[in-house]
């Protein structure tokens, strides 16, 4: 790899990581609720 | 190596490396249909494409994860390098894998009898103002799409049409493809499955890929800030502190590798880069007079950097000396093929 793939790799990762995580995050806590079970939804 | 144009260039090593793959996948994703299939028996055409879209799927994203530490593995350690002989057709099958997902989810809604749904859900532009209404789909489609173009260059022609830094550049996009499947999965497939292992083993794997990336790349920071010369020259030391049939590996000012080789008594330094995939020259070692890469075994002699006929890829070299019993090197690159290897009496 040239120099500047390898500057590119060693800065992307990091920020890949960042904005990645931020949105698995994201829809995780932003699920809906999950729905009740047909037992529950009777009582 | 490579002389002219062809479909692949099938050897021993490529077929058992494609052939365990497929082994592989078939097993994976049969095994993965066989529980599926026993937690909940389908009972419509349009359940079993759902079959096929989760065990494709998580084959798909298993297969991605694999080849992304392929790479990082063989910078760490020289025992992954037969894995990235044939990483290409790794990359490819896990295209044509994703393509199967792809499918089975169109024969889902022809099944479910609302074949244009699908393009429905994906123009709805309303959904795209913000990340918690955009479709799942979305981010999966962005990612097949990036494989797609990937796996149509990944052929030798395209990397020599395009020249190995602009192909390297172009198939980096393969890591936010990477990215976009794991938002595809945590909008898709993590809604419904609460269970915390599952989101564990997604997060984890996206996680395992970047850490191995980052701990490779920095591993190799220091090297890449270039070493003094003295009046234009980088001293490299005695003969002897370079392996026989090996080579010591400096950067130059700028920060370009250069891959100082020696064979018995000849001494020569050549760029780090090979003229075919830009793999790291300088980890490989000398047969028959021939440096061989260690990514892809091409070939160029020591003396000039020139591969054998009937190849023709060359390498620039760089002009050599022994100063005061130690080798010295002109971190200036000649002309590719420009011979510039010394021979010394001693070592």
């Amino acid at each position: 790899m040239t120099r500047s793939h390898r500057l590119v790799h060693r800065w992307l990762w990091p920020a890949l990581v960042i904005v990645v995580a931020g949105l698995f995050i994201t829809a995780l806590v932003t699920r809906p609720p999950p729905e009740p079970a047909p037992q529950e939804q009777k009582q | 190596m490579s002389a002219g144009f062809q479909a692949i260039g099938w050897n021993r090593k490529k077929i058992v490396y494609d052939l365990v793959l497929l082994a592989g996948v078939i097993a994976y994703i049969g095994a993965a249909i066989v529980l599926d299939w026993r937690k909940a028996p389908p009972n419509s055409a349009a359940d079993l494409c759902g079959l096929w879209i989760r065990a494709s799927g998580a084959c798909a994203f298993l297969m991605l994860t694999l080849v992304l530490c392929i790479g990082p593995l063989a910078r760490l350690s020289r025992v992954f390098l037969p894995l990235l002989y044939n990483r290409r057709h790794f990359g490819v099958l896990t295209c044509v894998v994703a393509l199967t997902h792809f499918a089975a989810v169109l024969g889902w809604y022809i099944a479910d009898g609302h074949p244009f749904n699908l393009f429905f859900e994906l123009t709805k532009w309303s959904d795209y103002a913000s990340f918690g209404t955009m479709s799942f789909k979305v981010f999966g489609l962005g990612a097949l799409l990036i494989m797609l173009l990937l796996a149509a260059t990944s052929h030798d022609y395209w990397l020599a049409f395009l020249t190995p830094p602009v192909w390297k550049a172009l198939h980096m996009l393969v890591y936010l493809a990477f990215g976009l499947l794991l938002i595809h999965v945590a909008k898709g497939l993590l809604q419904d499955e609460r269970g915390a292992w599952i989101a564990a083993y997604f997060a984890g794997s996206f996680a395992l890929v970047a850490a191995l990336h980052i701990l490779a790349g920095w591993r190799e920071a220091p090297v890449d800030k270039g070493e003094a010369a003295r009046d234009g020259w980088i001293r490299i030391g005695p003969p002897s502190s370079i392996p026989d049939k090996r080579a010591r590996i400096v950067a130059a000012p700028n920060g370009e590798r250069i891959a100082i080789f020696r064979d018995g008594d000849t001494i020569g330094a050549v760029t780090n880069l090979c003229a075919h995939q830009n793999g790291p020259l300088g980890e490989g070692r000398i047969v028959d007079g021939c440096i061989v890469c260690p990514w892809h075994g091409y070939e160029y002699r020591l003396e000039n950097g020139c591969a054998p006929p009937p190849f023709k890829e060359k390498l620039a070299t760089y002009p050599l000396r022994l100063s005061d019993g130690m080798v010295e090197v002109e971190p200036r690159p000649l002309p590719p093929g420009t011979p510039a290897a010394i021979r010394i009496e001693h070592v």
